[in-house]
């Protein structure tokens, strides 16, 4: 019995469905997506024209076959901009994700893993944690110091790990009422030792689909401190950061400020979203054919 | 004018499963005649619940495809309208399924159902709906009965809720009743309840009915004829005590012997009883 | 069901300590010198004044002395004043309370309703035309941020068009009409509309799917019930209830829209107020927003839940068994 649920598990661990990934049509459409954002913002800048070069005698220009996106307001072309702000926008989701990873992960194990009565204080301040708005928690963090990249990340990464910890403690709670489990540790074998060979399998799944979800809600984050100058300092372009800047231009008729950089942030949480949608959907035991 | 109420020809169903297609009914016909019990055995899952959801247009046609041909009373029921069905479902075909109380809702009281039945099909008021209600309750001698009305399904045993599914199923006095496992959530005690209330209920109506059983030993007491099903298909039919005592097919030859230990007359046998 | 109330109760309390501490602690770990901001700088201050108005302000004290200090005086409604031009803050927060709870009130009752009949439609037609095309607009609305939504309405209906007024909550020096503040309403309410949609329908969606496969559903058809009666009395009550306690657990995330959304539209609200004083380190301010939405969140969970075991007959029969 032990036996058979150990193997299952580690079977599952292999059969990360990507198979059934690539198969569906959104999340195909969504990581193809992703993939040419990603590409094109790191090697883009590198080809393209100079993001940082102003003119004058191009300010405000709308899009054309030159400036694919228009310029800005010092006569940047923002299409090169968008490049090299995705880049800062995607390092810091992604980043802000992994620290929140971690810090949830450890909230999680210890939570899940410890006495009852630290469970029950540990998830009454989760509780609390996730009744603070997140814009709130996030601008208290962010007003309370000066803005920077790493700052950032961690401020995002600290309203953003509750998922993550919610899920670990829950498994690490099923998992210690396993019979297999149960069973080795009568027999004397560190329960951590058995939580860390078999908890890894079991939650590979659930802890993908959220930590890809958790990434485009963290651009949408970055997006929206940086605009309200709470996040990556101002002279470093960034999605939110060129809404930011171009909201002055666009209200005074130079729709393409703002539209671009937010076209952008939509098109990476769509195709992140998809992305997270497949590997539910592929993890989903009522997934059907179609007749 | 034929004296069959339910005549199948031909019925299919395909269910859709992530790895493929699963043919759950396969080319099964059989008739229903008037004042007639028909009982369809066979081990779980081969298909005898997909017959009766079939047979009332139940199937969720997303993940479901059904063919062949259903007819009530010479109406064929295949391609009925949602109108057409209301004529037909509870009214005219009475059904009661596997597990009883999942079929109430749980934000409903028992006699809030029966309300709900008695309104849309009879257009009865409240309190004309509860006197109906406590009639139906009695004839299938629910204890309490007043008291039940009150109540909600998870404060009844399950000896009771299928009591009440019963006469929530008969106080529309259909000419058919379907009982799906009628009495396989229920322990010994309730089931033999429930196996003497359906005869008596069978002599009192004079229904016609498809007991729908794994449980041998209930088709036994209760079917004049007999449909034994492997697999989705319908290896041997005829009546019941012919079938019970020669069986021609090999598979219904085994599922004989599995319950001989006990009597086939006698309801408390099963397919679970050991030798 | 009375117990279950106050054992939901006595649980709050500890949260709104929480919070309570929580927001006193982020503040007082801010650097910069509440102080020396005052004078405008500490090079304008000698040590003498410096000391005698921390003082004053009762910011030598240790911290636990400050925090039950504070507390007491929340508790009795004095929430302190403005550190540079002394506006009572309990009247301020209060002021723009009214006007946040305006916004966020009409876009809840929006959503609660729109959720509802979307998710219904998505859910009860699985995999049609209808469902992809509202769990397409559910994804998209999940994937836009709200203050860029507000940018683009504001550039294409008011910049562009002319057609509706971009910020503030009335025309200034206006009559203050009726029409005048609606007007003013409609594009924040959309925005924070459509971009805080998605999860409401993909829940609704969802636990209609459910409930659409369960067995008194088929039963009742079976029965040949009505569609109507079948949506009305057997689908809905049972779908709705994780709605319920999604609708009062999703109110952080509506705030957190709401906040950005006043901020771009200027929308005189607690978000604008919370914003302009984390920019302009205005503690109390902080202090008096934070307070006052974990309040209203915590609240709406409590009376989410309540509601929730009202509706449950489960739990509204328990009191016999006690
Ligand atoms: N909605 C469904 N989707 C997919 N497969 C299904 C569905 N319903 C039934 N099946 C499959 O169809 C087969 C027949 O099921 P059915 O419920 O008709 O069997 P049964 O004879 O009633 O079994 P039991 O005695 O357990 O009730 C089974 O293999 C079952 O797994
Ligand atoms: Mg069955």
């Amino acid at each position: 019995m032990s036996e058979d649920l150990s193997t299952w598990a580690s079977r599952e661990y292999r059969a990360l469905p990507w198979v059934a990934l690539l198969q569906h049509r959104l999340a195909f459409f969504g990581l193809m997506l992703l993939l040419v954002m990603v590409l094109l913002s790191i090697f883009g800048p590198w080809f393209g024209q100079d993001p940082d070069a102003a003119d004058a005698a191009t300010i405000d220009q709308a899009p054309s076959g030159t400036h694919l996106f228009g310029t800005d307001h010092l006569g940047r072309d923002l299409f090169a901009r968008v490049l090299l702000g995705g880049r800062l926008s995607m390092q810091v989701g992604v980043f802000a994700i992994l620290i929140a990873a971690v810090l949830g992960g450890l909230y999680g194990l210890v939570s899940g893993l410890g006495p009852r009565w630290l469970d029950h204080l540990m998830m009454q301040l989760l509780d609390t944690l996730l009744s603070i708005p997140v814009i709130l928690f996030a601008v208290l963090i962010q007003a309370t110091g000066e803005p920077g990249v790493l700052r950032l990340s961690i401020a995002i990464a600290l309203v953003s790990w509750m998922g993550v910890a919610r899920i670990v403690r829950t498994e690490c709670q099923q998992l210690m009422r396993t019979d297999f489990v149960l069973a080795s540790i009568a027999s004397g074998s560190g329960a951590l030792q058995l939580v860390a060979r078999h908890l890894l399998p079991n939650i590979a799944r659930p802890l993908l689909v959220v930590l890809t979800v958790s990434i485009g809600q963290a651009l949408i984050l970055e997006a929206t401190l940086s605009f309200l100058n709470l996040g990556v300092p101002a002279n470093i372009p960034s999605w939110g950061n060129l809404l930011g800047s171009g909201m002055r231009a666009a209200l005074s008729g130079a729709w393409w400020a703002v539209l671009f950089p937010g076209l952008a942030i939509v098109l990476a949480v769509v195709a992140i979203n998809f992305i997270g949608d497949g590997l539910r959907d592929a993890a989903d035991p009522r997934r059907r054919l179609r007749l | 004018m034929s004296i069959s109420v339910i005549e199948i020809r031909g019925l299919c169903v395909d269910y859709a499963l992530a790895s493929g297609v699963l043919r759950a009914v396969d080319d099964v016909s059989f008739t229903l005649s008037r004042q007639e019990v028909l009982g369809i055995a066979g081990e779980s899952g081969s298909g005898k619940s997909s017959i009766a959801l079939a047979l009332l247009g139940l199937l969720d046609s997303t993940d479901s495809r059904t063919r062949g041909s259903v007819d009530f009373d010479g109406q064929s029921l295949i391609g009925l309208d949602e109108a057409g069905w209301r004529g037909i479902r509870g009214r005219r075909i009475g059904a009661v399924f596997q597990s009883p109380r999942e079929c109430f809702n749980p934000t409903m009281t028992i006699g809030q159902h029966f309300e709900d039945a008695l309104r849309e099909h009879f257009g009865l008021s409240r309190q004309l709906a509860t006197t109906r209600t406590l009639e139906a309750l009695e004839r299938v001698r629910m204890p309490r009965a007043r008291e039940v009305i009150g109540s909600y399904a998870f404060e009844l045993s399950g000896g009771m809720c299928q009591r009440a599914a019963l006469a929530l199923a008969l106080v529309l006095e259909p000419a058919v009743l379907i009982a799906d496992e009628p009495t396989a959530s229920l322990d010994l005690l309730a089931q033999v309840d429930i196996a003497r209330l359906l005869a008596e209920l069978r002599t009192e109506l004079g229904l016609a009915m498809l007991v729908i059983s794994h449980d041998l030993g209930l088709i036994g007491r209760l079917a004049d004829r007999v449909a034994i099903m492997h697999k989705g298909r319908i290896v041997e039919t005829g009546p019941t005590v012919q079938v019970f005592r020669e069986p021609t097919d090999a598979y219904t030859r085994e599922l004989l012997a599995a319950c001989r230990p006990a009597s086939t007359r006698s309801s408390m046998s099963g397919t679970g009883a050991t030798a | 069901m009375l117990r279950f109330i106050a054992t939901r109760i006595a649980g709050v309390v500890p949260q709104l300590l929480l919070v309570s501490l929580l927001a006193f602690g982020i503040v007082k770990a801010a650097p910069g010198d509440p102080v020396a901001s005052l004078a405008g700088g500490v090079e304008f201050m000698s040590a003498a004044d410096h000391a005698r108005v921390s003082h004053n302000l009762g910011l030598d004290q240790p911290l636990p002395v400050q925090y039950g200090r504070w507390l007491a005086r929340m508790l009795q409604g004095d929430w302190g004043s403005s550190l540079k031009d002394g506006r009572p803050v309990f009247e301020v927060v209060a002021r723009a309370l009214g006007y946040s709870l305006l916004l966020v009130g009409i876009v809840w009752t929006l959503i609660i309703v729109t959720g509802i009949v979307l998710g219904y439609l998505a859910g009860s037609a699985p995999e049609s035309r209808r469902d992809t095309v509202i769990s397409g607009f559910a994804a998209l609305s999940f994937a836009v941020p709200p203050f860029w939504l507000g940018l683009m309405l504001i550039v294409v209906f008011s910049v562009g068009l002319g057609l509706l007024p971009a910020s503030g909550s009335a025309r200034i020096g206006g009559s203050g009409s009726l029409i005048d503040r609606a007007a003013h309403l409609v594009l924040p309410v959309a925005t924070l509309l459509l971009t805080q949609l998605g999860p409401y329908i993909r829940l609704v969606r969802s636990s209609v799917r459910d409930t659409l496969s369960a067995g008194f559903v088929r039963a009742a058809r079976a029965r040949g019930l009505s569609r109507r009666t079948l949506v009305r009395r057997y689908i809905l009550p049972n779908a709705l209830t994780p709605f319920i306690t999604w609708a009062g657990l999703s109110l952080p995330l509506l705030i957190s829209g709401a906040f950005v959304v006043e901020w771009v539209f200027s929308w005189p609200g607690l978000g604008r107020l919370f914003l302009q004083s984390a920019m302009s380190r205005e503690y109390p301010f902080l202090m008096g927003c934070v307070v006052v939405v974990c309040t209203l969140v915590i609240a709406g969970n409590l009376l989410a839940d309540c509601l929730v075991a009202a509706l449950n007959p489960k739990l509204r029969r328990s009191h016999a068994g006690e």
